[in-house]
């Protein structure tokens, strides 16, 4: 089940259909639904996710038609006006959508209405999963239906309800006007839509200009080289369109569409914003290197898409007339192409940078992160009291000379030379993440910087606690201060 | 000189901060040899006098302090010096806490400097190097204005930087003349608790263990210390060290030189208080007994009186006097409960009503001499006028000295493995199902339970989160008002007690708690809310307008037989505290007959008697099967009542006085020990002393060992008698009434909803049941209030006219508005929409109440017209759009053609009726549903009766309640209903455990099952069980919600847990219960 803050606590969102065997309804109170059935797992439901999920789902469904659009929270539009003979008429498009979607795990009903309305009521309440309606019959599909067929607010629906009017046919007998003066103009012109007397505005295409290509294949493609070639031929013209309107993108999606009802997404992310052909192609030839072990040889395409995404306007590049100005740019755009070569060649998570994480533990303080990531880099992360900047990669034990129970050693051995200490500061005592480690908990150090003699400055940490029956504790150097 | 005070610790009760108890701080301080300590928790006093009592019991010097936390971000540590400092420390806090909402105090320096005289000042300086410029400042005024008394903090922080630290902060001391002082700043007495400082920290900030960061200490160093540790760590500021302990002198503020002062009540014409207590208390003698004071009761009074006089506790009587006399004065209903129902002088006061010709009273259970401890009188008054008595006594004392008790709320079991598995960054379902294992019924974390959720009991992670849980649990979390505890005092008790305000609006409370107060021989009064005292008297007026006769409660007559023979049927619905299933089941048992019988039924079915097994002795006794016997005719004397079973905890007491030498006083703090298990080792040193005792008077061992053991089993669910007659008198009360007036009874009981056991539907079935008319709500005939009617026929005078309270999302507002409006009926929608000018919201809801019978529509017809108005306004709405003259001859609007509408079913009528007034009158679910289930073998409920015992049987009914008594190890009680009555229902663990979807689901339930009957009382022993709420759909698509069907004491819906019941019972409902299945009130 998937939960949510709702009224009075966590509600349930979602179910599936074990929850629902099990007596879970969406609305429920979490509280009340562990008790009914202790062994339902729960997730968080995200909201974002989903939209971004159903978004994709719309995306794919391009293949059959330039013009779909998600319909939240669990719809996809496609306008297929003379389109249908493509996939081999009305029947065979609703039944390949069908199978395609059952393909990747999804319940699926679908259907085909001449008008907005319609499409949405059938395809939510026709008695079969399938359907389509013929221009003129919509009145006489919908009547049988429940009201919500109709997309009504909740509030008026249950009103209608208790009226004990509950199908579509019944609303259709009460005089039009008597139902306006009671449930208002969205109702009258909801049934106008279905008998489309009532233009419906189809806003369900993207507001933003998409940069998508798409290619169906003659015969099935199985080899990479031919791939390539087919990723070519759609970059060219959304690489041409970019650069048209003065855009990079920093994502693109190429996606491929197998014969069995599969797809394919190969993405690349770029570090800068782009509308280069040969690098993206570039990029791309890199990615198909590492995939190549993955196909398997029975594989076929009969279709590629691809998708740009995160476009950005690219600001104007002037040739600066101080050399050195051009030069820097050059050697920014170099290495950015630089670092996407690495990472289409090596994954994502191999290029990484560093950056600070809130933590005592100074091993743990520096983290890799991924190039992109929004990990923290400012020195507000730093801890308050002065570190070296870089750590020995482990730390190495040292003998020392000090006194009991925690000042500063007098003597320091490290690598076999001794180092007399004429100053020193701490101790910084820093104990272990104790939540981290599952069950070991460590020692706590404490933590002394020290000068020797010759002005050399030592970063170094006494493992353990001194405490009278304990074993010796153990020294160890950690970092140089320059 | 060597030593150290350790002057700024923060307990939890600077809540999700410090992570130690007040009292582990001291007890630390005492082991480390820590010469002083003083608490100071941010901007409260909350915890200073668990410190205190604790600090007193191991010989600690004990300092009281508080960390004042500025607006500005400062923080100053004030530790007053002696009693007016600490006085004006109080007040400092009440002029902050009264500033803000609840749990909040704005304080700046100006505030501190007001009230500084007398205080130490130890100002805390930030974490870094540097302190910034409004801290340096501040310390400079201080330090100008109070020279001598302002210091300047400084502690180790082990982050590398102490020794630079230290130099600065002694420069910054130097130049600002404010010397430096040593402290911990402490969080914790013990390193150990850092784990749970973290967490805590992570609940407070709302982040995880693992992105908390920075927010988390980096090391435990915020512990006590040993002396010779600070003095090392201090070494060449040794000074900052000694110093604590000047300071430590200096403040010689002990909590005990806190006296309380009852306030004055005014006391003319009589020489002095305890005069006119004495006068009072002989004139109430003198009326209650008209016939001559019995010289058992006057010796009483006159023990009572010169006790009171030693004690110097006559104006605390004279207050609740007065207080009991302002309710009466207003008609407000009240009776005095608990211990105070010993007192033959709160009888002749009309404090309590349990006559002490009549009952045994035991003083000492409520004074004594040797205890040193106030009494405390708890009055009851009529649950909806409560705060009129509340209001009166901030009145009349003012806020400055009156408060609300606090109540410390605690983090229980499942608090607290919610919080701390959400710190440990624990998925949702891994805390749900730790927490939603004890969803219904609060018990303790097994390994078992761990890993029948599909956990590894094993995995260190979630050993460490319940682990912490388990140190978390009973830490205070915040204070909330006390249920009606008042603290008065003659003089400004924001002079002993910062005072802040409540939640709720018009209340203010102080910051300690009734132990606290106990601690520190503070008097409190409860004022408390009972809903059977608002029924009763709704049900003296309507009886006083219908049948012209004035009762109260004294008046009405006693031993009436037929109410008895009533209360032996069972026939308790709606009755106070003998409603219960269990009490109803052990009335046929039981048989009460006299008033004392009544006393016995409400203290036996209480956890206390069963689990000691108390209940089958006397029943067995009672029923003649086994004769009563005694060991000795000493003890015959206390427990012949009884017959030889101890069921009151005074009877206890006398046992421990009689047979084993206890000195009274002696067992009282026996009773005391038992109460609290906290103490567990102070009760073996009892248990010698009752043993021997008993033993040196010629008991025998076994004897004295089963005596103390049964003692033991009452622990803190004993009644004492005093108590039990207290309700007693209620019961026979709402008995009495319920006999006589039964329409009055139901429709009281209907109009001081929620409260009690059962739900509308119930009260108004039984109605029904005998006989009465109850007629539906109906826009021409209906008020808020339900009525009464004349009624032609039927064995009941009155019929019971529903009244707009019923309906679901109905608001007073509007029935007011209806009943002005209704100077002459209504003949139309039309009209009643134009005259009423109710919006279209609420003309909905009374159609879907189907309240327009009377103007000849049903609700399906009203809705449809009421709709109308939704789009074009209502006729109230367009009048007022119309010219101001045209009002009158406003357009009617325009005809319309009939709709024909589908007809209602009656099926689709009754689950309507449920799902707008919880109840129908039409017909009974269930009774639409008989041919079928008929069909499928279920047998209607009234048939049971006459089937055999040990037979197997079906039934189906709509499930009222859902009960797992603590007491009961697992077992589940569940009432269900039908058309002709209801069946009671027991689930064994097993079989719950195989349906526990279909029990806690189901609003329809078939069971199966094996007839059990035994002293007339009939269950169902469940075997299978049966979910058969589709049924109900069946009826109509537009099902009632589970809740419209259960009764008040349903457990799925509340879950209730033994310890919050009482207090549960004296909560006044919240303003959103209106809308909300009725009822807290539950026993």
């Amino acid at each position: 089940m998937l939960i949510a803050p709702g009224k009075g606590g966590n509600r349930l969102i979602a179910v599936n259909a074990q929850a629902e065997a099990a007596g879970l309804k969406p609305g429920m109170l979490l509280t009340d639904a562990t008790a009914i059935a202790p062994e339902v797992k729960a997730a968080s439901h995200n909201a974002r996710d989903e939209a971004a999920h159903l978004r994709r789902l719309a995306l794919w469904c391009r293949r059959y038609s330039p013009w779909a659009a998600p319909d939240a929270p669990n719809g996809v539009w496609l306008d297929i006006t003379r389109g249908a003979h493509l996939f081999g008429g009305e029947a065979t498009l609703l039944r390949d959508i069908r199978k395609r979607f059952q393909g990747a795990g999804f319940a699926c009903r679908a259907a085909i209405a001449s008008t907005h309305a319609t499409a949405w009521g059938m395809t939510r309440y026709a008695p079969s999963p399938l359907a389509i309606v013929a221009e003129g019959e919509e009145k006489k599909r919908l009547s049988p239906l429940p009201i919500r067929a109709l997309c009504v607010a909740e509030t008026k629906a249950a009103v209608l309800d208790r009226l004990g009017l509950r199908t579509i046919g019944q609303l259709f007998a009460v005089p039009r006007a008597q139902l306006r003066a009671r449930f208002g103009d969205d109702l009258c012109a909801r049934l106008d839509q279905v008998l489309s007397l009532k233009g419906e505005g189809l806003t369900a295409l993207a507001y933003e200009p998409v940069y998508f290509q798409k290619l169906d294949f003659n015969e099935p493609v199985t080899s990479l080289e031919a791939l390539l070639v087919a990723a070519g031929l759609l970059i060219e013209p959304i690489a041409a369109r970019l650069r048209g309107d003065g855009k990079g993108a920093r994502d693109f999606t190429f996606t491929l569409f197998d014969t069995q009802g599969d797809c394919v997404d190969v993405s690349l992310a770029l570090t800068q914003p782009s509308h280069r052909a040969e690098h993206i192609l570039s990029l791309l030839r890199e990615r198909f290197a590492a995939l190549q072990g993955r196909f398997r040889g029975d594989l076929a395409f009969d279709a590629a898409t691809l998708l740009a995404n995160r476009v950005e306007k690219l600001s104007a590049v002037q040739t600066h007339l101080a050399a050195e100005i051009t030069a820097k740019t050059a050697h920014e755009d170099a290495l950015a192409q630089f670092l996407d070569r690495l990472r289409a060649r090596l994954g994502e998570a191999a290029v990484t940078r560093f950056a600070f994480r809130e933590s005592h533990i100074p091993e743990r303080a520096l983290i890799a992160a991924p190039i992109f990531s929004n990990a923290m880099t400012s020195a507000s992360a730093q801890a308050a009291t002065p570190r070296p900047f870089l750590l020995l990669p482990r730390p190495e034990e040292i003998d020392i000379l000090a006194e009991l129970p925690d000042y500063p050693p007098r003597r320091v051995t490290w690598r076999r030379l001794h180092h007399r200490v004429v100053k020193a500061e701490g101790p910084e005592r820093i104990e272990p993440e104790w939540w981290s480690g599952k069950g070991q908990t460590g020692t706590a150090r404490d933590y002394y910087t020290v000068e020797d003699a010759e002005g050399r400055r030592f970063w170094l940490y006494r493992e353990g606690l001194y405490a009278p029956e304990a074993a010796k504790p153990r020294w160890y150097l950690h970092g140089l201060f320059p | 000189m060597t030593g150290y005070a350790e002057l700024v610790a923060m307990s939890n009760f600077s809540f999700l901060r410090g992570a130690s108890h007040p009292e582990e701080f001291i007890h630390q301080a005492k082991a480390l040899g820590v010469k002083a300590i003083a608490i100071c928790d941010r901007n409260s006093l909350a915890g200073i006098v668990r410190a205190h009592g604790q600090a007193k019991t191991e010989g600690v010097h004990f300092l009281p302090g508080c960390r004042l936390v500025l607006m500005d971000g400062v923080e100053i540590a004030c530790l007053p010096t002696n009693r007016a400092a600490y006085g004006r420390l109080c007040k400092l806090l009440t002029t902050g806490n009264r500033r803000a909402s609840k749990a909040q105090c704005y304080l700046w320096l100006d505030d501190v400097l007001a009230f500084g005289e007398g205080q130490i000042f130890i100002a805390m300086p930030q974490a870094g190097l540097q302190q910034d410029a409004v801290f340096i400042d501040e310390l400079k005024v201080l330090a100008a204005r109070f020279p001598g008394s302002a210091y300047l903090g400084a502690t180790p922080r082990f982050d590398g930087l102490d020794a630079r630290r230290l130099q600065s902060l002694a420069a910054l001391a130097s130049a600002t003349d404010a010397p430096l002082v040593a402290i911990g700043d402490c969080l914790y007495h013990h390193a150990d608790r850092r784990h749970l400082q973290d967490v805590l920290t992570c609940i407070r900030e709302k982040c995880t263990i693992a992105s908390a960061g920075f927010r988390l200490e980096g090391n435990a160093e915020r512990h006590l210390r040993p002396p010779q540790e600070v003095m090392r760590l201090f070494r060449g500021y040794e000074h900052a060290v000694t110093r604590t302990l000047d300071i430590a002198a200096r403040c010689r503020f002990c909590l005990d030189e806190l006296k309380y002062e009852y306030p004055d009540e005014p006391y003319e014409p009589y020489a002095g208080p305890q005069e006119a207590l004495e006068a009072y208390a002989w004139a109430g003698a003198t009326a209650k007994f008209p016939g001559g004071v019995p010289d058992k009761v006057k010796a009483q009074i006159e023990y009572e009186l010169a006790l009171i006089s030693q004690l110097d506790y006559a104006r605390y009587f004279l207050t609740v006097y007065d207080v009991v006399r302002y309710a009466r004065s207003r008609e407000i209903l009240c009776q005095g409960r608990g211990s105070a129902a010993n007192s033959a002088v709160c009888y002749c006061l009309g404090v309590t009503s349990v006559n002490p010709a009549e009952i045994d009273l035991l003083f000492e259970r409520f004074i004594s001499s040797e205890r040193n401890e106030p009494p405390d009188i708890d009055v009851d008054f009529e649950h909806e006028r409560r705060e009129e008595v509340m209001q009166y006594i901030y009145e009349k004392y003012g806020r400055h000295r009156a408060g609300l008790v606090a109540t410390v709320i605690t983090y229980r079991d499942k608090s607290a493995i919610r919080e701390v598995g959400k710190a440990f960054g624990l998925s949702e379902d891994v805390v749900g199902g730790l927490s939603g294992m004890l969803a219904w019924w609060s018990e303790s974390i097994g390994e078992a339970d761990v890993r029948a959720i599909g956990l590894d009991p094993h995995d260190p992670l979630l050993r460490l989160a319940v682990a912490l849980a388990r140190e978390l649990t009973g830490f205070p979390r915040h204070l909330s008002q006390h249920t009606g505890g008042f603290v008065i005092t003659r003089h400004a008790l924001d002079d002993t007690i910062p005072i802040g305000n409540a939640a709720m609006e018009k209340r203010t409370m102080i910051e300690w708690n009734k132990d606290d107060l106990d601690d520190l021989g503070l008097l409190k009064i409860d004022v408390l809310a009972l809903g059977m005292l608002t029924c009763v008297r709704k049900t003296f007026d309507l009886i006083r307008q219908q049948y012209g006769v004035s009762f109260d409660l004294a008046s009405i007559p006693q031993g009436d037989a037929p109410t008895y023979d009533m209360i032996c049927r069972a026939d308790t619905l709606g009755v106070f505290q003998i409603e219960s299933r269990a009490q109803m089941s052990m009335l046929p048992r039981l048989k009460p007959r006299c008033f004392y019988d009544l006393v016995i039924e409400v203290a036996i079915v209480r956890p206390g008697p069963i689990q000691g097994d108390m209940v089958h002795p006397y029943l067995r006794r009672r029923e003649g099967i086994e004769k009563p016997s005694y060991e000795s005719d000493a003890l015959k004397g206390i427990l012949a009542k009884t017959l030889g079973v101890p069921l009151f905890q005074e009877q206890c007491m006398k046992i421990a006085i009689v047979a084993a030498s206890f000195t009274p006083e002696r067992a009282d703090q026996l009773r005391r020990a038992m109460a609290t298990f906290k103490r567990v080792d102070t009760i073996h040193t009892f248990k010698a002393e009752f043993l021997d005792g008993m033993r040196r008077n010629g008991y025998s061992a076994s004897f004295a060992e089963r005596c103390f053991a049964q003692i033991q089993g009452f622990g803190t669910y004993g009644f004492p008698e005093s108590h039990a007659a207290s309700f007693a008198l209620l019961v026979y009360v709402s008995c009495y009434l319920k006999c006589h007036y039964p329409d009055a009874f139901a429709c009281g009981l209907l109009n001081s909803q929620p409260m009690g056991f059962y739900a509308p539907a119930q009260i108004v079935r039984d109605f029904r049941d005998h006989g009465g008319e109850v007629r539906p709500v109906d826009i021409n005939h209906s008020d808020w209030d339900c009525a009464l009617e004349k009624c032609q026929s039927g064995p009941i005078a009155h019929a019971l006219r529903l009244g707009l309270r019923q309906v679901k999302g109905f608001s007073p507002a509007h029935a007011k508005a209806i009943a002005i409006a209704r100077a002459e009926p209504f003949h139309s929608l039309e009209a009643f929409a134009q005259r009423t000018g109710l919006p279209v919201a609420a003309l909905q809801v009374l159609a879907e109440a189907d309240a327009f019978r009377s103007v000849g529509l049903d609700r399906r017809q009203a809705l449809w017209a009421v709709t109308r108005f939704a789009e074009i306004g209502t006729p109230a709405a367009l009048l007022a759009d119309l010219p101001l003259f045209g009002a009158r001859q406003a357009k009617p609007l325009p005809m319309e053609d009939a709709v024909e509408l589908p007809e209602l079913t009656l099926g689709e009528h009754v689950l309507q009726d449920y799902a707008s007034i919880r109840l129908s009158l039409k017909a009974h679910p269930l009774s639409l549903l008989r041919e079928t289930f008929g069909a499928l073998g279920y047998v209607q409920a009234r048939r049971l009766a006459a089937l055999e015992s040990g037979r197997r049987v079906q039934v189906a009914g709509i499930v009222l309640v859902r009960q797992r008594p603590g007491s009961a190890k697992g077992v589940v009680f569940a009432t269900i209903e039908d058309e002709s009555g209801v069946a009671n229902i027991i689930i064994w663990p097993k079989v719950f455990d195989r349906f526990r979807r279909v029990v806690l689901g189901a609003r329809l339930l078939g069971v199966k099952g094996k007839l059990q009957k035994q002293s007339g009382v009939t269950h169902i022993v469940a075997a299978a069980l049966t979910d058969l709420s589709p049924h109900l759909e069946s009826l109509n698509q537009a099902v009632p919600s589970g809740r419209d069907f259960l009764a008040n004491a349903d457990e799925v819906r509340r879950p209730v847990n033994e310890d919050a019941r009482l207090n549960r019972r004296q909560r006044s409902p919240p303003a959103e219960a209106k809308v909300l299945p009725k009822g807290r009130n539950f026993h």
